[in-house]
């Protein structure tokens, strides 16, 4: 469960003030796949920055399964990151030259998790995203559609609560944005919760809610009545 | 700290090559300046060259003197209670039947060197190690109280000494008292080590040439060797008071002029201030040509803290340092003994290393500075919020 209650994110200050994002109290359930849709500028990808720790609030707070992550720091924000959240990017953010594998693996070795345990986790993220071929080669190889699904692999390796992403079909053409989103959803079925931000009306409409953004304020909250 | 290892595992297999070739090159170039800390250069009356196995650290301050009227001045037992070492000149010893020999050099340990041996006259330090070396001794004792000495057993058979005979120290110049000793016991050289009392010694004067003669106080204990500069105002000043003609008015112009300070030998003190230095640049130096600034950013990104990101860099860095350290100090040692002995017996050249144990520190210093500069100017914070502000950005 997140909770959101009266975040706002403030950059710069006096006449340069600007407000983010301004004030948004939100609840995601667990196991909801919520798009936060916006134009360029609304304030979606600070809002998952601040619901993932990249970025700190400067108004109100945010709680993740109880946890008030405005008040974590060092290792307690190492865990929080490591254990309750996958991180998914449009540029993906791999190791380029790590192997598929190495990649995969690195939120586990964080964890403190070696051996034979990590390999068979590893088999089944890969297999899960259809790389299990993949597995000895360099990151930097591979295609966009790809290294994202490698992406996703990492970002769900320590079978986190909640997987957050951020514009993960934005580098990506069709054909591969389609499996990417039916990873997402296949992902949503296993449970997970998922929020991403996206500017795809499309992709938007794989979720089975969508939040719309405006100048850093929630313009409107609606199920989606496409979701199937 | 296995995590780290595997991140140090798989980093350092993705060094590259410049970085390991310039930490090479910087190790190499230090280490030969640290190698001029631990072997002893003289080069200034003549080529003695050691290395300093037991790393304690010592001050050797030279008074050229200009005659021996001005070294006579200079009384033994003045100089013994001011600099708490002995200090003599070239003698005749003379057995009881009149027959005689020369000597030409002193050691450390105020030790008389003929072409036939040594005979001792110890101080406290020499006795506390000797004391320990009866296998050496032929016949007798170590000499333990005043007037007593011990004599290479050629030197013996030269004088035709036994234990219990007398042998006067003559010295050459008329002025200077003659002294009396009972031979305590006779001793064969073979059997010490070398640095019981042969550490270094130094030429005084030739025999029967007084025209020029050099004097020295040397400082043995690693502490009062750092001590003896400041009290070298002091102790020109009681030089002064002997007559020297002395320009003693400003005592750091007469320092460089007329006093070499030869070595100061690495003490733990420094050598563990240069490894944390090298450590620590070498880790500036991984993070910062590696540009593994967005490496470390994701690594934060996918959980990791700060001490697990600067243990990497560190052991990478320890790695590093480790393994060009063993390279490059086999480098060090042939540069100081081998390369500076070359300059001085085939180009006739001579160094004076004076600087030595000041220049280590301040190319730590600079390198240190440089690479934090370097860092700084990157302009990107090691912090995961980069990437939030990248993913703003786009």
């Amino acid at each position: 469960m997140i909770n959101l209650r009266g975040v706002t994110k403030i950059y710069g200050s006096g006449q340069t003030e600007f407000r983010a994002v301004d004030d948004i109290t939100l609840d995601i359930s667990d196991g909801e796949f919520v798009a936060i849709v916006g134009k360029s500028g609304s304030g979606k990808s600070t809002l998952l920055n601040l619901i993932g720790t990249l970025d700190s609030i400067s108004v109100g707070s945010i709680t993740v399964d109880g946890e008030e992550i405005g008040s974590l720091k060092g290792k307690e924000l190492a865990r929080f990151r490591n254990q309750k959240i996958g991180f998914v990017f449009q540029n993906f953010y791999l190791e380029p030259e790590y192997t598929v594998r190495e990649c995969v693996e690195i939120p586990l070795i964080l964890a403190g998790s070696f051996g034979k345990e990590n390999t068979e986790k590893v088999d089944k993220a890969l297999k899960l995203v259809d790389l299990s071929d993949k597995m000895k080669s360099k990151t930097k190889t591979l295609s966009g559609g790809e290294q994202q699904r490698v992406a996703i692999a990492r970002a769900i390796i320590n079978d986190p609560h909640f997987i957050l992403a951020d514009e993960p079909c934005g580098n990506l053409d069709g054909k591969n944005s389609e499996n990417i989103m039916n990873i997402f959803k296949n992902l949503h079925a296993q449970g997970r919760t998922i929020l991403m931000v996206t500017h795809d009306e499309q992709d938007a409409h794989m979720a089975q809610r969508i939040v719309t953004l405006a100048d850093g304020r929630v313009i409107s909250d609606e199920k989606n009545t496409l979701f199937y | 700290m296995k995590r780290i290892l595997y991140f140090i595992k798989t980093e350092v297999r993705l060094l590259k090559k410049s970085i390991i070739i310039i930490a090479l090159i910087l190790t190499v170039f230090l280490s030969a300046f640290m190698g001029a800390l631990s072997v002893r250069m003289d080069f200034v009356n003549g080529f003695y060259s050691y290395l300093d196995e037991n790393f304690s650290s010592y001050v050797i301050v030279a008074y050229r003197l200009k005659t021996i009227d001005d070294l006579m001045k200079i009384s033994p037992d003045e100089l013994y209670l001011n600099n708490k070492t002995w200090l003599t000149c070239a003698v005749t010893l003379e057995n009881a039947e009149g027959q005689a020999m020369e000597t030409t050099d002193i050691s450390e340990n105020a030790g008389l060197y003929s072409d036939l041996g040594a005979i001792l006259v110890l101080n406290d330090k020499t006795k506390s190690k000797l004391d320990s070396a009866s296998d050496a001794l032929v016949s007798g004792q170590w000499n333990s109280g005043e007037r007593q000495i011990c004599v290479d057993k050629k030197v013996a058979e030269f004088l035709s000494l036994a234990v219990g005979d007398t042998v006067s120290i003559i010295p050459k110049e008329p002025s200077a008292p003659q002294l009396s000793y009972v031979v305590s016991g006779i001793f064969d050289r073979e059997p010490l080590k070398e640095d019981y009392f042969f550490n270094f010694y130094y030429y005084i004067t030739e025999s029967n040439e007084f025209e020029f003669s050099n004097a020295r106080m040397v400082y043995y204990d690693a502490r009062s060797a750092h001590a003896s500069f400041s009290k070298y105002e002091d102790t020109l000043g009681s030089l002064s008071v002997t007559g020297l003609k002395y320009p003693l008015s400003s005592p750091i112009t007469d320092y460089f002029r007329n006093i070499m300070p030869i070595k100061l030998t690495l003490d733990v003190a420094v050598a563990l201030f240069f490894a944390v230095m090298v450590v620590i640049v070498y880790t500036l130096m991984t993070m910062f040509y590696r540009q593994r600034k967005p490496f470390i950013c994701r690594l934060k990104l996918l959980g990791a803290g700060s001490g697990t990101v600067f243990g990497i860099y560190f052991g990478i860095a320890v790695a590093i340092f480790l393994v060009v350290t063993l390279i490059s100090s086999g480098f060090g040692v042939l540069f100081n003994i081998y390369f500076m002995h070359l300059c001085e017996t085939v180009f006739e050249l001579s160094f004076r290393t004076t600087f030595s144990a000041v220049v280590p520190l301040l190319s730590f210093a600079v390198l240190t500075a440089f690479t934090a500069l370097m860092f700084a100017l990157s302009g990107r914070r090691i912090r995961s919020d980069i990437i939030a502000q990248e993913v703003k950005a786009e």
